[in-house]
């Protein structure tokens, strides 16, 4: 078995996932995919919307990532007559361990090198004469093998590989050969042929290790990255169906400088478009975030501070439409999709936690619990703010309704509409993806309303009431999903927030 | 051999004597306000009479009229001639009002005071001869009292339906979760969630009788459908079957909607022939795969049965997992679905918005057969109604219309139509106050209040 057949599966929708999901606050299960998508206008590229930068380190730790299993060594049988006798050795297919991988930039390629510790490989020969067949199996042992290969960066149909390896060298030291129990047709006096048993066994051994070889260094890295190059349409599931909006995003390799090898590592750009079909539940406006702006080049100094193996940019203008296009799409229009019991239920927040006593509730009779519902009453703006390593997301109207028990009825007890702007922060220790804290929440013109009141609360309750249950609603909600297979060991450990785009540092971890 | 104690609550007053030896066992009860101990063994009383609390005799009462704000909660209405018969239970005192209203007049009066905390819910059910209602009493069972229909309010003779000791038969643990009718024998029947079986049971006596009779509808096991979750769900849960059940006859024919919280589904029992019939109406698994993945839906919640012209069976209900209100009418042996109204509203922007609408569902036909729904918009907090518009085909869309919309209303939205009094509309209003919320009895008579 190769090893590239060994590698787990790819998510090729993972990148996707991470930019809709960004500010969508959607789980997983709230989200559906579905390669292709009608496509009803020509989409508009935004033009070098990612960037993605993997270090030489990157490269070593992908390989190691991709081969789970190990060297896949393999090779076909080789057959060998003599005067009497037909001798058949292998087939090859084992795994073996590797010790470590090691990739050396050279100009516009690399060299990649993977070093086998004491491998055992196990070759049985068959024999066949007139009469009968048997079986020998024989074991080599090695003391280290060093196979090397210079690496290009292939655009094929299929995709975007490492591979193409040329000059590949085996170097294998300490070789040893032995019979694995008797073995009488092969002894001594049996051999006729000129060349000797053990080293036809090498032969053959260091034949199937650079075939192997070959293999191992085949990689296509952009899909172990969960890098889009096709379109998507993802669809909001949701029990309401005013909130089932559908996004459409689209990459592809960017036109100018879409990947290569350089002393920097592996670099890749991406052209991006994103549209959406709205959910009844969203603003009735157009999206309107700029479609250009490119990012910028990730400073390998900034990687290597974070000790990070894959760096990532997202532009501010690809991260604004993408919040738009998830507002717009519905995934912004959120709660009360959960029936279950409260013990079950994962959107409940602990009623006695609400305060209701500040703006004048306090008579209402609610049970334990109580539920949130946000509705944008506009598209949002974003912005980064490198001075402050933040985000600032704004919407001119939002609302968020305050649900909770009373006689066994889930009712509304309180709605807030406000213009906010919430200063999101990147988080770096969330397991599987890059989490936001609401740093800041501004509000202005609040409104709020409620049935229950018996007298409106003063300007200050109301205000500072309504920011915080903002904080209630929205901090830990915005979120951000690695682009990567969730079974591959990658976390975010650091973020820096730059004019023009943001940047995920990544490492892969053992 | 079961055993019912009778008797008539209110306040004592003197009056004569109907001898009695009270019994050694007995439970607590509430009775003129005070909690006493009750002996089991009561004799039953005329009406107009009540059992003291520590003799066991039987002494003239007469309700106490009830003249402050009518509050609303749990309200309950039922026709009764040219006026209809309310329950409802004012919050403040935990006291049972009963009454009677027309368009023009009201009179209540206290048939029960509740330890705390006060009753959740009430039954009432009326028959050309008997107006019923029934409570949940402090022990765990449940009362029953009745009166002759267009008679007198002050005049009720009650009935625990207790437990003795020489006949388990007659063991329940009752819970807020019940309903009550009167069939066309003058059978009574009370069906509830017994909250220990966690199953649909069934109380009933025949005219007359002192014997109630104890049975379980639906304890959830003998169901083997594909439409049934799985049994592991149902351990899990943990709720049962039988939650928020409504009853009505037909015939000498019962039917029982029901809740089944184990797997979030509307089930129905028909008692045909004297046997049980159990069927799942409603799993909430329509378009699942666009609610949520891998869940099944919720609903059944506040189901609300009637019957139309032709006598076939509809249930209203409310969708909990899309917040919206459903209605069910039986067509050749299968229920056709309809939504009644999905809750959704076009705002002053132009976007749609979501309301939770569906809580306190109550169906009934008016007299050209068409089905009429009052229920709650919960986003609101408004009383709201619908009703199919007809159609040849009877596929009518559904139009909907706010019925009130002052403050917070809707709470146990009740409705009768009948062709001699007209449609009426009950619920709960809550009015916020300095002092807190204040219960009031909202009724709406054909369109007015």
């Amino acid at each position: 078995m190769s090893p590239s057949s060994l590698r787990r599966p790819m998510m090729m929708t993972a990148l996707v996932t991470a930019l809709l999901a960004a500010f969508a606050t959607a789980g997983c299960d709230e989200i559906r995919f579905r390669e292709g998508g009608g496509l009803t206008q020509a989409p508009v590229m935004q033009t070098d919307a990612l960037r993605v930068l993997v270090t030489p380190r990157g490269l070593e730790s992908l390989y190691r990532t991709s081969s789970p299993a190990g060297f896949g060594l393999d090779n076909e049988p080789l057959w060998i007559d003599d005067a009497t006798r037909r001798l058949r050795f292998g087939p090859l297919e084992q795994d073996l361990a590797i010790e470590r991988w090691a990739v050396t930039p050279l100009g516009e390629a690399m060299i990649a090198s993977l070093v086998l510790i004491k491998p055992t490989i196990y070759v049985p020969v068959r024999v066949q004469d007139n009469i009968s067949v048997q079986i020998c199996r024989f074991a080599v042992t090695m003391d280290a093998v060093d196979i090397r290969a210079t690496i290009n960066v292939a655009t094929t149909s299929e995709g975007v590989t490492l591979g193409g390896a040329s000059h590949t060298e085996v170097e294998i030291s300490g070789v040893k050969t032995r019979p694995i129990g008797p073995c009488v047709p092969l002894d001594g006096e049996r051999w006729t042929l000129e060349e000797s048993l053990d080293d036809l066994l090498l032969e053959y051994v260091e034949e199937g290790l650079t075939h192997s070889a070959n293999a191992a260094f085949r990689d296509s890295p952009l899909d172990t990255l969960g890098l889009i190059r096709r379109r998507v349409e993802l669809s909001r599931v949701s029990a309401f169906e005013n909130r089932r909006g559908n996004i459409l995003v689209i990459g592809q390799m960017a036109a100018t400088d879409p990947i290569g090898l350089s002393s920097r590592g592996l670099e890749a750009g991406l052209d991006m478009a994103i549209s959406q079909r709205r959910a009844g539940c969203a603003p009735a406006v157009g999206l309107d975030a700029p479609n250009v702006g490119a990012t910028a080049p990730i400073p390998v100094a900034l990687l290597e501070q974070f000790t990070a193996d894959v760096g990532l940019a997202i532009a501010t203008p690809l991260l604004e439409r993408t919040a738009q296009a998830a507002t717009s799409a519905g995934f912004i229009c959120r709660g009360l999709e959960d029936p279950r019991p409260a013990d079950e239920n994962r959107e409940v927040i602990p009623g006695d936690s609400l305060r209701l006593e500040d703006i004048g509730l306090a008579h209402v009779p609610i049970g334990p619990w109580a539920r949130l519902l946000t509705s944008p009453g506009s598209l949002p703006r974003l912005k980064t703010r490198p001075d402050r390593n933040d985000i600032l997301l704004s919407w001119e109207n939002l609302t968020v309704d305050l649900y909770a028990e009373v006689y066994g009825v889930l009712v509304r007890i309180v709605s807030i509409t406000t213009s906010v702007e919430l200063g999101l922060r990147p988080r770096a220790d969330l397991p599987g993806l890059i989490g936001f804290d609401v740093d800041t929440v501004e509000v202005q013109n609040v409104q709020l309303s409620s049935p229950w009141l018996a007298d409106a609360p003063d300007d200050n309750d109301r205000n500072r009431w309504a920011r915080r249950l903002l904080f209630l609603a929205l901090d830990g909600q915005f979120s951000l999903p690695l682009p990567l297979d969730p079974g591959t060991p990658l976390r975010v450990v650091g973020s820096q927030v730059r004019a023009d785009d943001l940047v995920l540092m990544l490492r892969f971890t053992p | 051999m079961s055993h019912a104690t009778r008797t008539p609550i209110g306040y004592g007053q003197a009056g004569r004597r109907i001898a009695a030896a009270a019994a050694a066992m007995s439970v607590l009860m509430a009775v003129g306000g005070c909690k006493v101990e009750k002996p089991l063994s009561c004799p039953p009383c005329p009406a107009g009479t009540a059992c003291t609390a520590s003799s066991g005799i039987c002494e003239e009462i007469a309700l106490e009229p009830f003249d402050d704000f009518i509050p609303g909660r749990a309200v309950r209405i039922a026709p009764e001639g040219s006026r209809i018969a309310l329950a409802v239970i004012e919050p403040q005192t935990g006291a049972l009002l009963v009454g009677t209203a027309t368009p023009s007049s009201r009179a209540f009066h206290t048939l029960h005071r509740f330890g705390r905390p006060a009753g959740k819910r009430i039954a009432l059910a009326s028959s050309p001869r008997t107006v019923a209602v029934a409570w949940l009493d402090e022990g765990g069972v449940y009362q029953i009292a009745t009166r002759a229909a267009r008679g007198a309010n002050d005049h009720w003779e009650a009935t625990l339906i207790a437990l003795s000791e020489q006949d388990t038969a007659l063991e329940y643990s009752g819970s807020e979760e019940f309903d009550l009718t009167i069939d066309a024998r003058e059978h009574v029947h009370l069906v509830f969630h017994d909250s220990r079986l966690r199953a649909l049971r069934r109380l009933s006596r025949a005219d007359g009788a002192r014997r109630w009779q104890l049975e379980t509808v639906d304890d959830a096991s003998s169901q083997q459908s594909q439409l049934v979750c799985s049994a592991e769900r149902r351990l899990a849960a943990r709720l049962g079957v039988g939650i928020e059940p409504t009853v009505r006859g037909r015939g000498e024919d019962l039917y029982v909607a029901y809740h089944d919280a184990d797997c979030g589904d509307l089930r129905l029992a028909r008692r045909v022939d004297k046997e049980w019939v159990v069927s799942v109406v409603d799993t909430g698994d329509a378009d699942v795969e666009a609610v949520r993945l891998h869940e099944r839906g919720v609903v059944g919640r506040f189901p609300s049965l009637a019957f139309d012209e032709a006598g076939r069976i509809a249930v209203a209900y409310h969708d909990v997992s899309r917040g919206r209100v459903m209605y069910a009418s039986a067509r050749e042996g299968q229920f056709k679905r309809e939504v009644a109204d999905p809750g959704f509203e076009l705002d002053e922007f132009s976007q749609q918005q979501k309301q939770l609408v569906g809580a306190f569902t109550r169906l009934v036909f008016d007299d050209s057969g068409t089905p009429r729904l009052a229920y709650m918009n919960a986003t609101r907090t408004h009383l709201r109604g619908a009703h199919r518009l007809a159609e040849a085909n009877g596929s009518g869309r559904w139009l909907q219309r706010t019925l009130d919309a002052q403050g917070p209303v809707g709470f146990f939205a009740d409705q009768i139509y009948d062709a001699s009094i007209g449609h009426i509309v009950a619920a709960e209003r809550l009015v916020p106050t300095a002092q807190g919320l204040s219960s009031r009895l909202v009724l709406i008579w054909d369109g007015k209040q």
